[in-house]
């Protein structure tokens, strides 16, 4: 990556936080707090420890919430995907089930199950499991057909052509899946954290503002961003690893 | 094998039974846009082939059945399509699979997560699986027939595996409530005075930040895909609002500009405005070559061509950034009205569940998702006339 690339990516990023960093320098505005000490109490805060535990329990709770749903989904997707009596008459369920928005079962969840990490993770798992179900549906739907029949032709066991034929020609949708589980799972993370927990991200910013500190508050929500952001950088070059024989075999594929 | 090519007035005529088929695979040549690029630009040609399977009677030779399809389409499917199809005990007869492509241009990977309008060509489109001859039979009825009975026998069935968890004392019914309390709640909700305010304010705040979120998206996609300079000054800031979760806003929202509609909608706005940008740069930069050339050498003055030209080729892809944040919307007015209290589907359920009806929770649920499919199915509706003239063309 050339200097120029970098500094065309970076300009008005930058720009835009110097200037949010000057204009609000004197401000007395409790609203919106002056962005240097924004970044001060949450650093403070992060120097503590403070931060750094609630943001350990968040991403512990998404980690295992994604690898729950991704096992079921996968699993039922390419059962569901190959089957297509299953696939066309679970489809107008399946449309509807993913219609349902999963923050309005977390006070019920919570509820019921109380402030701890299970809630959450289950919280995490009831939504992240459609989008990498029905990726997963049609990555397998949209295999070409004769890599399977070559897989009977050949012969190929059972198990070894679930492995590394079915999977693997669904792995690029089933990526994609992935990403967006990963987005839906940063909200929920936060929502359930908003309704009722003892410790989290989510939490953090919720007892800041209810102590009106609105700075903290500020900083505890940009670092959600951050984290959002830095987790689909790492996803991205995770899938790039991922998938490199097939963004190698399919140049016209590559691109997105 | 040595037919008689048949012509196309033998297609289609009624089919008799018992009869012998022979499937076969051929094709016409045509010339796509890839032997154009090949030609101007000396670029590659970008070949891909096209089949024509053909379902020939044994006896007579006429075509009885064909079917345009990718070349990745093996004749073994076709066969297994048709004869789901047609009616009759016709015996399949071993296959010859001869190829003459149609060179054209191959579809590239369209817009990401859920595809969207597809690039106009002047040949049927191939995801179509045209369908040169059609004839609907008593068995394709009785497939269809079938394949509905089957999804609301799925319906059913998970409601009688709930009914018969819950009988056996599985589920917790604080959180899960038997079936029957859940469907007379949902009858019984609509008695409620409040039902009518309460699906209108969620229905309204959604509508309003989709609305706002597409006035500034469309602008600032059209501005961003048609420079590049814009896009890499861009492409940061995008990312990072494409992967913020707009739902953290809630408490510094609650403080700034109280529990209020405008919070809301404001949320929404933040939530949608990133979809609708990402398509809309999609869409602005999916030109074909052959349109930009000709706008290029008629000097049509930049202000028409990116009202005129750029634009509409630009529009299948903005109704699909529109129809994903018509979907956002509502999951983002239901968590903001849970989490904030504003009166709206998300506060009914605070409510219910703070009165522990936990069915009529569950309800305004299941309401929220009915609105959320029946959003965008409206959206497709309108897209369809909105956008018939793309659909005609052999878009999508």
């Amino acid at each position: 990556m050339s200097v120029t690339r970098l500094i065309w990516l970076w300009w008005l990023p930058v720009a835009l936080v110097a200037v949010w960093w000057f204009a609000s320098a004197g401000t007395n505005s409790f609203f919106f707090p002056p962005l240097n000490r924004i970044v001060a109490v949450t650093w403070r805060d992060l120097a503590s420890g403070e931060l750094l535990g609630h943001l350990r329990v968040s991403l512990l709770n998404m980690v295992a919430g994604l690898a729950i749903s991704a096992v079921i989904g996968v699993v039922l997707g390419l059962i569901i995907g190959e089957w297509r009596a299953l696939r066309e008459a679970t489809e107008p369920f399946l449309n509807f089930v993913r219609a349902i928005p999963p923050a309005a079962v977390v006070p019920i969840v919570i509820v019921a199950m109380g402030i701890g990490p299970e809630p959450k993770i289950f919280l995490i798992v009831f939504a992240c499991t459609w989008p990498i179900l029905l990726n997963t549906i049609d990555g397998v739907r949209g295999m070409n057909p004769q890599m399977l029949e070559m897989a009977r032709a050949f012969r190929i066991p059972f198990g070894l052509r679930n492995r590394r034929i079915l999977f693997m020609g669904a792995l690029p949708q089933i990526m994609a899946g992935l990403r967006i589980a990963l987005a839906v799972s940063l909200v929920l993370m936060v929502i359930s954290e908003f309704v009722g927990a003892s410790s989290g991200l989510g939490f953090y910013i919720r007892a800041k503002k209810e102590a009106f500190a609105m700075a903290e508050a500020w900083g505890g929500t940009l670092l959600t961003g951050l984290l959002g952001y830095l987790l689909s950088a790492i996803f991205l070059r995770f899938e790039r690893w991922a998938l490199h024989w097939h963004l190698r075999s399919e140049p016209g594929k590559a691109t997105s | 094998m040595d037919w008689a090519v048949p012509d196309f007035s033998t297609l289609g005529r009624r089919e008799m039974t018992p009869l012998h088929r022979l499937l076969d695979s051929t094709g016409i040549e045509s010339r796509g846009e890839g032997e154009w690029n090949a030609r101007m630009h000396e670029g590659t040609k970008l070949r891909v082939w096209r089949k024509i399977h053909i379902g020939i009677d044994e006896k007579s030779l006429e075509v009885r059945a064909a079917e345009f399809t990718t070349s990745d389409i093996g004749d073994a499917p076709m066969l297994r399509d048709r004869s789901a199809r047609e009616k009759g005990n016709a015996r399949q007869q071993p296959i010859c699979a001869k190829r003459v492509g149609t060179p054209q241009e191959p579809r590239r990977a369209p817009a990401p997560d859920l595809g969207g309008g597809r690039r106009r060509t002047s040949l049927p489109d191939p995801s179509l699986h045209a369908k040169l001859v059609e004839c609907p039979s008593r068995k394709t009825r009785v497939v269809w027939r079938v394949t509905k009975v089957r999804q609301i026998g799925v319906f059913l069935g998970v409601l009688a595996l709930w009914a018969l968890a819950d009988s056996l004392a599985l589920l917790n019914r604080d959180v899960i409530p038997p079936p029957a309390a859940v469907l007379t709640a949902m009858i019984e909700v609509f008695g409620r005075p409040e039902m009518g305010p309460t699906l209108w304010f969620t229905l309204r705040d959604s509508l309003a930040g989709v609305a706002i979120a597409a006035l500034l998206g469309i602008p600032a996609g059209m501005l961003i895909g048609i420079f590049p300079k814009v896009e890499i000054s861009t492409r940061v800031l995008l990312d990072f609002g494409r992967a913020f979760p707009a739902i953290a806003l809630v408490p510094v929202f609650v403080l700034v500009f109280g529990t209020s509609h405008t919070s809301k909608i404001l949320l929404i706005v933040i939530a949608c405005f990133f979809p609708t940008v990402i398509q809309t740069i999609y869409g602005a930069r999916r030109l074909e070559p052959t349109i930009l050339d000709t706008v290029n050498s008629f000097r049509i003055p930049p202000l028409m061509r990116y009202r005129r030209v750029v634009l509409p080729a630009a529009l299948p892809y903005i109704a699909t950034g529109v129809k994903l944040s018509l979907s956002i919307s509502i999951l983002v007015a239901v968590g903001a009205e849970i989490l904030m209290q504003v009166p709206g589907i998300g506060s009914q359920i605070n409510l219910a569940r703070t009165y522990n009806e936990v069915p009529v929770a569950i309800v305004f649920t299941l309401y929220a998702g009915l609105m959320g499919v029946a959003l965008s199915q409206g959206w497709d509706w309108i897209e369809r006339r909105m956008l018939a003239w793309h659909h005609r063309e052999g878009g999508l």
